[in-house]
């Protein structure tokens, strides 16, 4: 695997390199979307940005926290450059809280900005793929195929490789129902976010299949493809409630004769 | 087209259909979980290995089962290993005889001899700094920076890789918490 690349005298971590790369290009995607179809995005940036740096702070504070015997003889050790002192769980918690607090402040749609979020999420998921390629994370099962790449210690499935395409393939679905990103996915709101992101989760419930390691739900289900289900099902119910269209009574015209009893 | 809500209904459901068979396949065909190989990465037994220190005595990755071990590779030329090393020294007294060991090895093998005992020398450091004079132990760890360091746990698995300035002695103690029983 590579974690660093070396560039010259330089040698930079290969994972942050790549999921910052893949978080630029969503970006630019939902800009070159918005764009077109005449829709500013610049609250949606700084909801990304603030989103991220709450997150940061909100990791290194639950870790801190969760762990807090270790910093009181040294309380400053807290703010130390450290990569690894991040609680992640905690982390995403306050990157959601700290995005709908922001969201509501500045009054944002709701699923106006869940599908330009979405266009963010399905670019940067290959590249997530593909760093962990980089790490090493997510190895496949032992397999004798053709295409079977050699990591630790044995020929595996190359899982990495599996779901950075079943992504893209995701991606490339949203490029040509848009035109090449000329209209709308779906005239209504929400359904772009509702429709991707359940694709996104039933490509990774399928090729999960192919994982080496997987914790196990009631001794036999795969903890990552019911958590894709639960993920899908939610999707499929928010989906439902949405469609739900409030009848109104209809509006009957007589005419002069049939109101006077002609 | 594919917008209108009957298609989307349609799309849900077969969504879901081909899910729950997935489920039931993968449930089927691997309902255990996977036997762990000896591999340099989280979760995995760690590789072996046996090295002389300074002084020519061997260690062998065996001597140290039963309680958590740090291997932290190093070489005398890299500013941050030397760093990490005195709070390393710092967890060594304090921790070493009833939480954790602690072992560096030297990639001697791109580092000066001389060089890494005068700093041992000048830095009184008192954890086992063992020699890699061919490199086979970095290759066989996957050494491809300076410095990484595995946290193996009591049963010999690799609990955490940590590369750069990670290794403080609070993330020690948060590892050490996380590996209990």
């Amino acid at each position: 695997m590579f974690p660093i690349i070396n560039i010259g005298p330089f040698a930079v971590a290969a994972t942050p390199l790549i999921l910052f790369l893949g978080l630029l290009s969503g970006i630019f995607l939902m800009n070159s979307h918005a764009k077109k179809l005449s829709i500013s995005t610049s609250t949606i940036e700084n909801l990304i940005l603030v989103s991220l740096i709450g997150g940061l702070i909100g990791a290194r504070f639950g870790f801190v926290v969760r762990y807090w015997q270790s910093f009181t003889g040294d309380m400053l050790s807290a703010l130390k450059l450290s990569a690894t002192m991040f609680d992640r769980d905690f982390g995403m918690i306050c990157a959601l809280l700290i995005g709908l607090i922001y969201s509501q402040k500045k009054e944002i749609f709701l699923w106006q900005t869940l599908d330009h979020l979405t266009i963010v999420l399905i670019t940067f998921m290959p590249f997530y793929y593909i760093s962990q390629l980089a790490s090493g994370d997510a190895y496949g099962k032992v397999s004798s195929l053709p295409w079977a790449i050699f990591v630790w210690g044995n020929f595996r499935h190359p899982i990495q490789i599996y779901l950075a395409n079943a992504s893209g393939i995701i991606l490339l679905i949203y490029l040509l129902s848009t035109k090449f990103l000329k209209r709308r996915m779906f005239p209504q709101e929400g359904y772009q976010f509702l429709f991707l992101v359940t694709l996104s989760a039933f490509c990774s419930l399928i090729l999960d299949i192919f994982y080496e390691v997987n914790k196990l739900i009631f001794k036999t289900i795969h903890v990552n493809q019911f958590y894709a289900l639960i993920i899908i099902l939610i999707c499929f119910f928010i989906f439902l409630y949405r469609t739900k269209i409030k009848r109104t009574p209809k509006l009957i015209i007589f005419s002069e004769g049939e109101q006077n009893g002609n | 087209m594919i917008g209108n809500k009957k298609n989307l209904t349609i799309f849900f459901s077969l969504i879901i259909g081909l899910s729950l068979l997935s489920i039931s396949v993968t449930a089927l065909i691997s309902p255990q979980e996977v036997i762990k190989d000896t591999a340099p990465f989280i979760g995995f037994y760690a590789p072996g290995f046996s090295l002389y220190d300074l002084n020519g005595i061997s260690f062998d990755i065996s001597d140290f089962e039963g309680k958590p071990v740090i291997i932290f590779f190093w070489a005398s030329w890299c500013s941050v290993c030397k760093s990490i090393i005195p709070d390393l020294q710092s967890t060594y007294e304090k921790y070493s005889r009833d939480y954790i060991d602690i072992i560096s090895i030297n990639m001697t093998y791109q580092d000066q001899l001389p060089a890494v005992k005068a700093y041992v020398s000048e830095n009184e450091i008192t954890f086992p700094v063992l020699i890699d004079p061919t490199g086979d132990v970095s290759v066989s760890y996957n050494i491809r920076a300076l410095p990484t360091a595995y946290i193996i746990n009591p049963d010999g698995i690799i609990h955490s890789i940590i590369i750069g300035n990670g290794l403080t002695s609070a993330y020690i103690q948060s590892q050490l918490v996380l590996m209990e029983p």
